[in-house]
């Protein structure tokens, strides 16, 4: 009973190394890439 | 007739007890142990791993904020005499370069527009490209970073929090790059309070009369008639206020009291500029209810959600564990210690 308590602790383990990686791979891309319709010299004119 | 233990012959011997059968309780501890186990590891690399990726200044930032100062006085190099009772409108847009940027560094580009507004004429227009740490807030020094502006441009080293403060700002002094200055200038911890119900450091940055370079220009212009051109100190002072949210680092509102003028021997000779700018509160505003989702996210990311992982998973975790070893310690009354294999004649 003590292995098999020890193998599913390990499965859960590595499930969730597994789960966090691809979560902040995820949430990462969501910081990134180029904005849409944003020009830099605004002069306040308009 | 005679029952004997299972073995060969007659002889009686022991036999490793069979392993037993699971059962709905054994695999339902079973489930909840490694359940338990996937929660607990989660909660714990949420909060010390993907937080510590995935927390930090986006490379794609795109913000407009407006500030105003009424009664300024300047001086116009259009109508060559100092205008006074003038109100300013600085209109700041902050453009993040994505492509500059890498997982550690972020890249923004910052154009702020001067424009007189009581005469519908602009003043002056400053650009600052500065990259920096996508936690610290630090400027570093690389892709390009420069400020320009009527007085010139800047290419040289930059430090100091670049246009925000840290992710998780203490309250503390920070070094703030000016611009002006060109160099960090120390911004003390001054206070809190609260921005449209976000809890906020207040910072304050103090620039004593600084001279910051020298300016030629017509005697008349400064009362020395005898002298067809002069060349005159400029110096810079200024007192600024910051009010920054510590989860996020943005600035939510700031205040710039400021005053150029131009020296000769230690007397004021012209002044430049003078004026009070602070963020329109419809700015405030806006920034603020684009803070509030990164701070929620990051309450969430860093706080809650790896609390609410971990104490579940150690819950269950127990709770997996105590089915299965009670279970083993209470074997079932049904299952025989000895089998009868065959009966001896």
């Amino acid at each position: 009973m003590l292995a098999r308590l020890f193998i599913v602790i390990a499965i859960g383990a590595v499930l969730a190394v597994g789960g966090s990686m691809l979560t902040a791979i995820y949430l990462s891309g969501m910081t990134s890439g180029t904005p849409a319709n944003a020009p830099l010299y605004n002069y306040g004119t308009g | 007739m005679a029952t004997t233990v299972a073995g060969s012959g007659t002889t009686p011997s022991r036999q490793a007890p069979a392993r037993q059968p699971l059962g709905v309780l054994g695999i339902l501890g079973l489930v909840l142990t490694g359940l338990g186990a996937f929660l607990l590891v989660s909660g714990a690399l949420l909060r010390y791993f993907v937080a510590g990726d995935v927390v930090k200044f986006p490379l794609n930032e795109y913000q407009i904020a407006t500030l105003a100062a009424p009664d300024v006085t300047y001086f116009s190099s259009a109508q060559a005499k100092p205008l006074s009772g003038v109100t300013m409108r600085v209109t700041r847009t902050t453009v993040g370069d994505s492509a500059a940027g890498s997982d550690h560094r972020a890249v923004w580009n910052r154009f702020s527009s001067y424009i007189d507004t009581t005469n519908g004429v602009p003043y002056d227009a400053v650009t600052q490209r500065s990259a920096f740490d996508r936690r610290s807030g630090e400027a570093v020094n690389c892709c390009g970073a420069a400020i320009s502006s009527t007085a010139g441009t800047y290419t040289g080293p930059q430090s100091g929090q670049a246009f925000t403060w840290p992710i998780g700002a203490g309250q503390q002094p920070y070094q703030v790059f000016d611009t002006v200055l060109r160099r960090p200038v120390t911004a003390d911890f001054s206070g809190t309070s609260t921005i449209a119900g976000i809890p906020v450091n207040r910072y304050t940055e103090v620039v004593r009369a600084a001279k910051v370079g020298t300016q030629k220009l017509p005697g008349q212009l400064v009362g020395l008639k005898g002298q067809a051109t002069v060349t005159l100190d400029e110096f810079y002072q200024t007192t600024a206020t910051y009010w920054v949210d510590p989860v996020t680092g943005t600035v939510l509102d700031e205040e710039h009291n400021e005053k150029l003028t131009l020296r000769s021997g230690g007397q004021q000779r012209l002044i430049l500029l003078k004026g009070d700018f602070q963020v329109t509160p419809a700015s405030v505003a806006a920034i603020a209810a684009a803070d509030r989702p990164h701070r929620s996210a990051i309450v969430s990311i860093t706080t809650t959600v790896p609390l609410l992982l971990g104490i579940s998973g150690a819950v269950i975790l127990a709770a997996g564990i105590l089915l299965s070893v009670s279970r083993r310690r209470r074997p079932s009354r049904s299952t025989p210690r000895y089998q009868t294999v065959g009966m001896v004649p």
